[in-house]
């Protein structure tokens, strides 16, 4: 039994070399993720940007990637499956073929078929960060969140 | 780990290690050195049919089973166990909530236990129908981990009424390309023959890759006290690994 409580320290004390990716990690706040999601637009391009409510465990999110990656006008071959998850920012990129553009009802449905909430997508335009806020219809009310 | 998506599907393979050390009734040592060593394989699946609906199979295999008991004149009796255990089917019914920065879940979740074997000496495991009720809630965030449960079994045959409750938090980290969890875990065992144990300790969980997923965890009983003669003053080992589709 001694044998078995010394391995099961040792496993932790080896895992304890992965946590250092986490130092910087802060909970979600909006104005942590308003600024996070205008460096992406600024960074990326072929993009398309939202904030999944409740996504804070990349574990349990799975089902968003997986989901998202089949979408046709989905690139694939960039981030992972062509989708990034953030869970600090709650911020889901999707990687878009050129000149592709997601069906916003698709888009909604496949984040609520992995058990998240698709609140809204962020937009650069003009000198704006646009949110486009998700209605039930699959509609969009644009709000203006920032002016530079 | 249970897939959340509609249409998610996985299963998981773990080996358990327990170790019994004293024999007990009440809380007293009553034959204290004769012990109970367990080394079982499980074998579980979970398919997501919607999101609020799943259903689980866990199947039990006893690689070797061995405990002491007093043989009437002073001695010791050698016991052994083998085969298959309990099949356990539950259809957890899941109600998520998914807030700024926290997502989590309520759960029901009505069960079965069919036993796959006839009774004799020796059973590790109950070899009796039962019908169990769970309920649990958890939640988490970016960084942290909290869930409770309780489940409650009651048997076809003379075994008592069981309440199996939970107490668990977690410390969620993130690694270059994957993420994990520590937790410290706690159980509370109740019998309706006033058997109650108190088992507390530390857990790993890390996600390999989005299909592999594995766990380490480690409990020791802090407080055991048995209804009847049973052994007691334990040690429970598990390492799994998972895959989700």
């Amino acid at each position: 039994m001694y044998r078995l409580f010394l391995i099961t320290i040792f496993s932790f004390f080896v895992s304890s070399n992965f946590i250092v990716a986490n130092e910087d990690k802060e909970e979600a706040r909006p104005e942590v993720r308003l600024a996070a999601a205008e460096k992406i637009l600024l960074d990326s391009s072929n993009i398309s940007l939202i904030y999944v409510e409740g996504l804070v465990c990349p574990s349990c999110a799975i089902g968003i990637r997986k989901n998202l990656s089949k979408m046709k006008v989905v690139d694939n071959t960039r981030f992972k499956d062509g989708i990034d998850m953030n869970p600090e920012t709650q911020l889901v990129t999707i990687a878009l073929k050129e000149g592709g553009v997601l069906n916003t009802k698709d888009l909604i449905e496949c984040v609520e078929d992995a058990g998240y909430a698709a609140i809204e997508e962020y937009k650069l335009h003009d000198s704006h960060l646009d949110a486009h806020k998700f209605n039930h219809d699959a509609s969009v009310k644009i709000v203006h969140h920032t002016k530079k | 780990m249970m897939p959340r998506w509609s249409g998610g599907w996985g299963y998981q393979v773990h080996y358990e290690f327990i170790n019994e050390t004293d024999l007990l009734m009440g809380s007293n040592k009553l034959y204290p050195g004769l012990s109970e060593e367990i080394n079982v394989m499980h074998f579980e699946g979970v398919y997501t049919w919607k999101k609020e609906i799943r259903i689980i199979a866990k199947l039990p295999y006893v690689l070797s089973a061995e405990r002491e008991m007093p043989d009437g004149s002073g001695g010791k009796l050698i016991q052994k166990d083998s085969g298959w255990g309990d099949l356990n089917l539950g259809l957890p019914l899941k109600k998520y909530f998914n807030l700024d920065g926290k997502s989590g879940s309520w759960t029901f979740k009505p069960m079965v236990r069919i036993p796959l074997s006839k009774k004799d000496e020796y059973d590790f495991y109950y070899k009796e129908f039962g019908v169990g009720l769970g309920f649990g809630h958890e939640f988490e965030t970016a960084n942290f981990f909290f869930g409770f449960g309780s489940a409650w079994w009651i048997f076809d045959g003379n075994r008592p009424a069981e309440i199996h409750s939970s107490l668990d938090f977690g410390y969620n980290f993130e690694t270059k390309n994957s993420n994990g969890s520590i937790f410290w875990e706690t159980d509370l065992h109740f019998e309706d023959d006033e058997s109650r144990t108190l088992g507390s300790g530390p857990a790993f969980y890390f996600n390999h890759n989005d299909t592999i997923h594995s766990r380490i965890e480690w409990k020791h009983d802090i407080i055991d006290h048995q209804g009847i003669l049973d052994h007691g003053n334990g040690n429970h080992f598990k390492v799994g690994i998972g895959w989700v589709f």
